[in-house]
């Protein structure tokens, strides 16, 4: 068979669906919906999976949920059924019991540690915050030229209010001794064949006690969902996806810096100021992946908008950044050659999703390349042209939306 | 009255008591078939990890050197059982099948 034969067997399956075979296909298959990202070999189907609405489905095994860019609009906090999902292996639990899960803290500490969840609920004070997640790759399917990866648009990221644990007071309750210089995080998701490979990452130990790191049991309100790593997860504000460990089990306090697979060769950056290099070149020197860069999106146009010639409409949106804070955002009609500044909606912490809205007059017929831009109070500024580097990490172009005046 | 608290006990038991549990959709994109002596290959030493979907969208400027490099990571890394004489095999048939090749 070619791949012609392949482009059939998926016009058969879409038959069978339009044909009503419904007992051919299993239950997820039947709301199987196709979408296209703007890039090309852009398809993707859309697929609900256990604690989710449809989806974009970058991979099924292990999961990998883009979240539908429609998703974000007119709502700062992201719902959990709508939260992207990212795993690397295949390796990932199916069934967790919440009354034997047992969080292990060891390593250079006093007093090793085994909490339970009633533990963690109980015996430690409670800490709220609200902070947005984002996959390092987000957006890589947008970068030009085009790197190797997950082919993500712009919908690995969402934003959540966690409730749970300063990582502080679980280290402190543990005592770490002298000579402490990093902290690792593992959890129950494994490599499927046995190797050194395990998901684990590590954070400096005056990160990982400043009070904002967390390991939180609730995400907005109820239990984390299952895919985004029930029922514990460890929470790392401003950083990249990466460190917000999925199903977290054993915290272990070590001496050294911690350089396991998943810290080293992967996910590193350029070490420069721009954490760039020219494109198909690769870096000389490069670090571990660690905060946000700043970003804006329009969230209520597309490409295939259409608006009205003098007639006042309203641009909305998002933004955020690494938790210095968003100080303006400002929106554009006409590619950038002047700008407006957009009010921002309300401030629910340093690390959240701000909400802009803006009003504007379509001035001419045509097409219009709506911008926005953000800045933030440690004077980061989103740049016009974007960067690049061979892993397509940390993507914050100044976004376009092209919509049609009429 | 008796009854409504047992069934109460009941259901609070069960949820104190229950394992959360779900289930994860079979693969939905499958690899591309073909002649090509890697195609078995890659179904037999590939499969057991992921999904199709990693190579099915990677980008049209795709080549040889990112397939290659994937291959030995597999192998290296993540200890998939693929012998030195497997590597080309495999590589040949991702990189005639997906990225710049891709139909």
């Amino acid at each position: 068979m070619n791949s012609e034969n392949f482009t059939n067997r998926r016009k058969v399956i879409s038959a069978a669906l339009a044909g009503g075979a419904s007992s051919l296909l299993p239950a997820w298959a039947l709301g199987a919906d196709r979408t296209n990202l703007p890039i090309a070999y852009g398809e993707r189907e859309l697929m609900a999976f256990p604690g989710k609405k449809p989806m974009i489905v970058l991979t099924s095994r292990p999961p990998q949920l883009e979240t539908p860019f429609k998703y974000y609009d007119n709502h700062v906090i992201t719902p959990n059924d709508e939260f992207f999902v990212r795993y690397h292996m295949a390796g990932i639990p199916t069934s967790i019991d919440p009354a034997t899960y047992k969080l292990t803290v060891g390593g250079n500490v006093e007093k090793p540690l085994e909490i339970s969840l009633e533990s963690l609920k109980k015996n430690f004070p409670s800490q709220r915050i609200v902070a947005v997640n984002q996959c390092s790759g987000n957006s890589r399917g947008l970068f030009e030229p085009r790197v190797n990866g997950g082919q993500l648009g712009n919908g690995a990221m969402g934003n959540a209010a966690w409730v749970g644990v300063s990582l502080k007071d679980i280290l402190k309750a543990a005592n770490p001794g002298k000579g402490a210089k990093q902290v690792t995080f593992n959890g129950l998701d494994q490599p499927v064949l046995p190797s050194d490979s395990d998901f684990v990452k590590g954070l400096d130990i005056d990160h990982a006690m400043d009070g904002n790191v967390m390991v939180a049991y609730q995400m907005n309100g109820t239990d984390i969902p299952f895919l985004n790593g029930y029922p514990i997860k460890l929470i790392v504000p401003g950083y990249y996806g990466t460190y917000w460990v999925k199903h977290l089990s054993e915290i272990k306090v070590v001496d050294d810096v911690y350089n396991g697979y998943w810290m080293n060769p992967a996910y590193r950056i350029p070490d420069n100021d721009c954490n760039c290099v020219e494109p198909g070149t690769a870096p000389s020197k490069t670090i571990p992946i660690n905060q946000f860069t700043i970003r804006s999106f329009i969230t209520n146009f597309t490409d295939s908008s259409i608006v009205t010639v003098g007639k006042p409409v309203q641009a909305r949106g998002i933004a955020f950044d690494a938790g210095y804070g968003i100080k303006k955002v400002l929106f554009s009609q006409d590619n950038g050659q002047s700008w407006t500044e957009a009010r921002l909606g309300q401030d629910l912490g340093r690390f959240s999703f701000r909400e802009w809205r803006a009003e504007f007059t379509p001035k001419q017929k045509g097409t219009l390349s709506l911008r926005v831009r953000a800045f933030n109070h440690a004077g980061q500024i989103q740049p016009m042209t974007a960067t690049w580097m061979p892993a397509g990490y940390m993507r914050n172009v100044v976004e376009t939306v092209k919509v049609t005046a009429v | 009255m008796k009854k409504k608290i047992l069934f109460f006990l009941v259901m609070v038991m069960s949820s104190v008591a229950q394992a959360k549990t779900i289930e994860l959709p079979a693969d939905t994109v499958l690899w591309r078939p073909s002649d090509l002596p890697g195609y078995e290959l890659t179904l037999q030493k590939c499969s057991a990890c992921h999904s199709a979907h990693y190579a099915e969208y990677q980008p049209p400027n795709t080549g040889l050197g990112y397939w290659n490099a994937q291959v030995l990571r597999m192998k290296n890394v993540f200890k998939a059982p693929i012998t030195d004489e497997e590597v080309p095999v495999i590589v040949d048939y991702l990189n005639k099948t997906y990225g710049a090749n891709r139909k």
